[in-house]
């Protein structure tokens, strides 16, 4: 867990860049500490040498006094001058002694000195005064002087504040030592603290290197794995592989380019991708195309493209590539799949050959039996016997039939393989309808059918082929009036569903049966197979109104009807009628009117019908119609009611509570009575035009004027 | 008026004219090819030439071709017939300065009133 943690990202580098910065404070630390240490080490045994030096020194007064004293005693009891040296000795070298113990003396140390020093004088004061007396004779006195035991007392002075002094010495000594000692263990912890810390860093960055090698060798491991897969994808291609450098120069190939291309690989390796094309590009322009060239996604290659393919003997064949960038920064390259599609191409050229001739050949005696049977059944030639009359029109239709298949056929043909053209232009909607009901209308009689047409009152607009949209509509038409019993309607609707011109054949025949709904769309789907012969149908008409419909962007389908029957619907997108003309700055006099509808084309055909009359201000939903009227400024509101997800009623009634409320007109394709709703007027879509909502909001605005 | 149909099979040749005939103002005549149609031109003049496309050895678009190189055919109105009929060919008759193609199998009951459309146009 911790692990993965640490290796996922750069959270890991970071504690591990933490870890070692830590070290080196950690060991300065140490440095500091254990100079510390030395320091204070260093002081001690300085402090020690010199209280030392003084115990000597306090030894050495001490010596030098009792044999200065023992000196002068030998001197008076033998007059010898030889027992005075100690005592010359010492008064030469007490001075010395005393100042070297006062440079050493701190200030308690020096009072005590002070005593010392004048225990000294009086003792060699007395001394002196002792030898005096014997050089003159007075042996008496001093004998007596010492038998009076004052030298004594001085000396007995003199041991007792050397000793106090040797005690302070020891005291001191004591208590540094002590001090050191502490100071020492308090160090001792610290360094050891320290070293514990700098152990347990070490030990991190000793396993987070671990980790991190492990990974690596691990990610190493997986790129191997992956290059050798790879390389075996490389190699083993049936495709003939290319690696490119971005300048299009061959890295890299697999066996199927020399299969292919009969080049070998130490050939061709460091040659330009230019000479294995027919097609004669030059250096920039193949640099350019290759650098548009992206990378492979989820819809496949980077690019793919036919070239012609230029064999080493300068045989061409034909070829598609796939070519995708390998992502690398700036040295990125490029693999290039190439296939080489000349059979396929031979096969399409030859199924279009086919194409070509079944439809010349099959036509051509069509139009022969057609011709005769139709001239027959005319009546052209004579008249015919009953008998004859019938199997003639039974011939005709059946040949009718076989060339409608034929049609279909070919037709079918054409938009798999992508050959049929598709003239896509903007169109009308209601023209298309109008002339496809006009020439089903015989066909319709026939079967004692009725064409009913609803069409909205503005116009809607379409990108489409007039031609294939009507081939589509009269598929679905033909099969609403085969398939309504005689006496039957059919009803060809057009209008709206998500965004989309819905066109909608209602029939009120037997429906579709279940187990025919799954595949009506397919090829030569019948719902059974007498259905076929009774109706006279192919069996494509469906699965090529399904093509014409999903080249437009567009969809079939189809629903039951409540009461019975089907409704067959085909959606296309709708474009936006020509853009309404921005307001002109003259247009400020005219009365500013808010259109909501989720509708375009509504809103575009309201525009136009009172351009010149009102400025209109569209909106599609009611969060654009509040901040529009937040603004101000408008005169009247036409609201339509069925809004996505929303309702205009909620708007009406807070433009009715408003301080100034605006004039209202409904204009809804739900035909039932909104007048609760509180709006002005009401007019129903599908039953009054648009001139008619214009009429109505430019007279309800005028009205208002007058009133006021 | 008179009218042309050039087509290399006896059958449809045979077709359209009884077809054609069906329209009492209608004359017609028919050749097998384009030499033949070339020959009947000069020696009976038709007011509009309906061509197959597809024939043997001079196809229509090429007999329409030598008849633009004859000044006295220069303005002859031209209908092509064809079983090939697909759009994008369509479009190259009518680039090929023809008034128009009418497509097999043609209805032989609406065949004359088809040409007559055309020629209105």
């Amino acid at each position: 867990m911790l692990k993965r943690y640490l290796y996922r990202g750069r959270i890991g580098r970071t504690v591990m860049w933490v870890l070692l910065a830590l070290i080196p404070v950690v060991m300065a630390m140490v440095f500091l500490s254990v100079r510390e240490e030395f320091a204070q080490v260093r002081q001690l045994r300085a402090t020690i040498e010199q209280t030392v030096e003084t115990r000597d020194r306090l030894s050495e007064l001490l010596v030098l006094h009792v044999d200065a004293e023992t000196g002068v005693r030998g001197f008076v009891v033998t007059r010898n001058p030889v027992f005075l040296e100690p005592y010359e000795a010492a008064l030469a070298r007490r001075n010395a002694i005393l100042a070297s113990l006062q440079a050493n003396a701190d200030e308690r140390v020096g009072d005590r000195l002070e005593v010392l020093r004048d225990l000294s004088n009086a003792k060699l004061a007395n001394a002196q005064r002792n030898v005096a007396d014997v050089r003159e004779g007075r042996f008496d006195d001093a004998r007596d002087r010492i038998a009076a035991g004052r030298g004594k007392a001085i000396m007995d002075r003199i041991r007792s504040e050397i000793a106090t002094l040797e005690q302070s010495e020891a005291a001191k000594l004591g208590a540094l030592t002590e001090a050191g000692r502490g100071s020492r263990e308090s160090i001792e912890n610290k360094v050891t603290g320290l070293l514990a810390v700098l152990s347990v860093l070490l030990m991190l960055v000793t396993l987070l290197i671990g980790y991190s090698i492990r990974e690596r060798r691990k990610a190493l491991d997986r790129a191997e794995q992956l290059y050798d897969r790879q390389k075996a994808m490389f190699d083993g291609a049936v495709d003939g592989m290319l690696l490119l450098d971005r300048e299009g120069r061959i890295i890299r190939m697999n066996p199927s380019i020399s299969r292919m291309f009969g080049y070998t690989e130490t050939e061709l390796v460091g040659r330009h991708n230019l000479d294995l094309m027919a097609e004669e590009y030059s250096l920039e322009q193949s640099m350019a195309w290759i650098n548009s060239v992206g990378m492979a996604d989820e819809h496949g290659a980077g690019r793919r493209q036919e070239f012609t393919g230029l064999r080493a003997d300068g045989s061409q064949f034909e070829t598609e590539v796939a070519i995708s960038r390998v992502s690398g920064g700036e040295d990125h390259r490029y693999v290039a799949a190439i296939r080489d599609i000349s059979e396929r191409k031979h096969a399409e050229r030859m199924k279009t050959e086919f194409v070509s001739t079944v439809s010349h050949e099959l036509r051509t005696p069509l139009t022969s039996i057609g011709g005769s049977l139709g001239l027959l059944t005319a009546g052209a030639v004579g008249p015919l016997n009953d008998k004859a009359a019938r199997l003639v029109e039974i011939a005709h239709s059946n040949c009718e039939r076989l060339i409608r298949l034929i049609n279909d056929i070919l037709d079918i043909e054409k938009i798999e393989s992508g050959k049929m053209d598709f003239d896509l232009r903007r169109m009308q909607v209601a023209p298309l309808v109008q002339r496809t009901v006009s020439a089903m209308r015989g066909f319709a009689e026939k079967h004692q059918v009725t064409l009913k047409v609803v069409l909205p009152p503005w116009p809607q607009c379409i990108k489409g082929d007039p031609d294939r949209l009507e081939q589509l509509l009269t598929n679905l038409v033909s099969n609403a009036i085969k398939h309504s019993p005689a006496g039957g309607e059919v009803e060809i609707f057009s209008g709206h569903a998500k965004g989309m011109v819905r066109i909608e054949v209602r029939d009120r025949g037997a429906g579709v049966p279940e187990a025919f709904r799954a595949r009506i769309f397919g090829k030569f789907a019948m719902a059974d197979a007498s259905d076929s012969r009774v109706k006279g149908g192919t069996g494509l008409g469906l699965s090529i109104a399904r093509e014409i419909a999903r080249r437009h962007g567009g969809e079939v389908g189809f629903d039951d009807r409540d009461g019975g029957g089907t409704a067959f619907h085909v959606d296309i997108p709708t474009v936006a009628a020509e853009a309404a003309p921005a307001p002109t700055p003259a247009t400020h006099h005219l009365p500013t009117i808010l259109h909501i509808d989720d509708d375009l084309d509504c809103l575009s055909v309201v525009a136009s019908a009172l351009e010149g009359k009102a400025t209109v201000l569209p909106a599609q939903s009611l969060a654009e119609a509040r901040s529009l009227l937040a603004k101000g400024g408008i005169d009247a509101a036409i609201v339509d009611v069925g809004l996505a997800e929303e309702s205009g009623i909620d708007l009406i009634a807070e433009v009715r509570e408003a301080a100034n409320p605006l004039p209202v007109v409904l204009f809804t394709a739900i035909d039932e009575p909104h007048r609760d709703a509180g709006a002005d007027r009401v007019l129903v879509k599908s039953r009054a035009s648009i001139d008619d909502l214009a009429g109505a909001t430019l007279d309800l605005l005028n009205g208002q004027k007058e009133a006021a | 008026m008179r009218v042309l149909y050039v087509d290399d099979e006896p059958d449809i040749r045979e077709i359209a004219e009884l077809s054609l005939s069906l329209d009492p103002d209608i004359e017609v005549r028919t050749a097998d090819g384009g030499e033949a149609a070339l020959a009947l031109c000069k020696e009976w003049l038709p007011e509009v030439a309906l061509l197959d496309v597809m024939m043997p050895g001079m196809d229509g678009p090429a007999l329409l071709a030598r008849m633009r190189e004859d000044a006295s055919l220069a303005s002859l109105p031209v209908i092509f017939v064809t079983a090939r009929a697909q759009r994008t060919e369509l479009q190259n008759f009518a680039t090929l300065d023809a008034l128009g193609v009418i497509a097999k199998p043609f209805d032989p009951l609406t065949l004359a009133g088809q040409v007559q459309d055309l020629l209105a146009r």
